[in-house]
């Protein structure tokens, strides 16, 4: 941004857009767990959340920008994670509240997700057991300069991740929606009357729950030496 | 044992069910009883109603896995049991074999029995013969085995939704 003179500035438009985005974050509070308090805490008066234009938790993911994974998350709870991520519209940010939320935590059993960055993308790691309010606060000033930093950029010879994420999203979108199916037309089967096809890629099975017994707390790394081994 | 030495309850139930007491143990007014397994439906109906016991609450159940303990039987079962009217606590335990690890289910004498029941049905795979409604209470229906029990694997994870492989978790910050 450039003041030529008085009253008169220019910008790109897309830093207006961002610096817009910046300051009105609609969040969506996935409260699980103790963190929950913290998390009220810091969203409170006292702290004053609204300082940096979030103070208003919506609960509905439809109508939020920033969803705020607080607690932590189990392997029972994270179909319902996805979905609520699925359900906010673009764009849309993610923070990871707390250790639970960031890596597991302290839970290494048969029932925690090791981290939610294992389900969907994460903007911001809030480090803490639980957070203090004033890293709270410091994870969502961090956010706020990521999402002014928003847009098609290159940053040392890297699209930040917003960016990155967006690029793929569109592509997935483009592809899912828009896609021309190759030979075969799918028969609708829920509306038979209708004489559109079936979007190919869309079916009620449950298909899609895929229990992936490669997903310890083993690192990809730990994997990958493993399968070494086994061709070697 | 002597009938005379022992806490009152104790006292009773051995002198009611001479063959069904095992083993007592008595630690500053908590009386624990091992029972056999065939009589434990027996004696907990002896609890609830009579006069000289009126347990009326069950107060919590859950088992105990000794595998590491090298001990036999393999499982413990442990009930607590609370008197309102006489002020009086009591702890049952009944031991079950790894192969026949099933127990009567006390659901018609205790109504709070039956989620306690599927809790330790879900943790442990202790089947409790007659209950009204046998499913996991906790975790989901495609999770296999039993996860408190000790041959579980601590790092076995079942999850549910497909999950993405993290690499590094913060590639952006690393390259500034």
């Amino acid at each position: 941004m450039t003041t030529n003179y008085d009253g008169f500035l220019t910008t790109t438009f897309d830093n207006v857009v961002n610096w817009s985005r910046k300051f009105s974050l609609f969040q969506y509070p996935f409260v699980t767990a103790c963190c929950g308090m913290e998390y009220m805490a810091a969203a409170c008066s006292h702290y004053d959340i609204s300082r940096f234009g979030a103070e208003i938790p919506r609960f509905s993911p439809r109508q939020c920008d920033v969803l705020w994974v607080v607690g932590t998350i189990t392997h029972k709870m994270a179909p319902i994670l996805k979905t609520v991520y699925e359900q906010m519209a673009e764009p849309k940010w993610v923070i990871a509240f707390g250790a639970c939320a960031s890596s597991g935590g302290f839970y290494q059993n048969y029932s925690v997700l090791q981290g939610i960055d294992r389900l969907i993308p994460v903007d911001i790691y809030i480090a803490g057991c639980p957070p203090r309010p004033e890293a709270v606060l410091d994870g969502l000033m961090e956010l706020q300069e990521r999402i002014q930093d928003d847009g098609p950029k290159v940053k040392n010879g890297m699209l930040n991740p917003q960016a990155m994420r967006h690029q793929e999203q569109k592509k997935d979108q483009l592809e899912k929606y828009f896609r021309i199916p190759d030979k075969e037309i799918l028969e609708n089967t829920q509306n038979p009357k209708s004489n559109r096809s079936a979007m190919p890629g869309y079916s009620n099975s449950t298909d899609h729950v895929v229990v992936n017994p490669r997903i310890g707390y083993n690192t990809p790394k730990g994997f990958r030496e493993e399968d070494a081994l086994k061709e070697s | 044992m002597k009938l005379e030495t022992l806490p009152e309850t104790s006292a009773l139930i051995s002198e009611c069910f001479p063959d069904a007491v095992l083993e007592t143990h008595e630690h500053r007014g908590d009386e624990t009883l091992v029972i056999d397994k065939s009589k434990f439906l027996k004696v907990c109906e002896f609890l609830r109603d009579d006069s000289r016991c009126n347990f009326e609450m069950m107060v919590d159940l859950t088992a105990v896995d000794r595998l590491e303990q090298d001990v036999k039987p393999r499982f413990e079962m442990v009930y607590h049991f609370k008197s309102l009217s006489l002020s009086k606590r009591l702890r049952l335990k009944v031991h079950l074999e790894e192969e026949d690890s099933n127990i009567d289910s006390i659901h018609h004498l205790w109504k709070a029995v039956n989620w306690y029941e599927r809790e330790c049905y879900d943790m442990y795979g202790i089947i409790f013969n007659n209950h009204p409604d046998l499913r996991r209470i906790m975790m989901y229906d495609q999770f296999e085995g039993h996860p408190l029990r000790k041959d579980y694997p601590m790092d076995r994870q079942q999850p549910i939704s497909e999950l993405r492989e993290v690499e590094e978790r913060n590639e952006y910050e690393r390259s500034l």
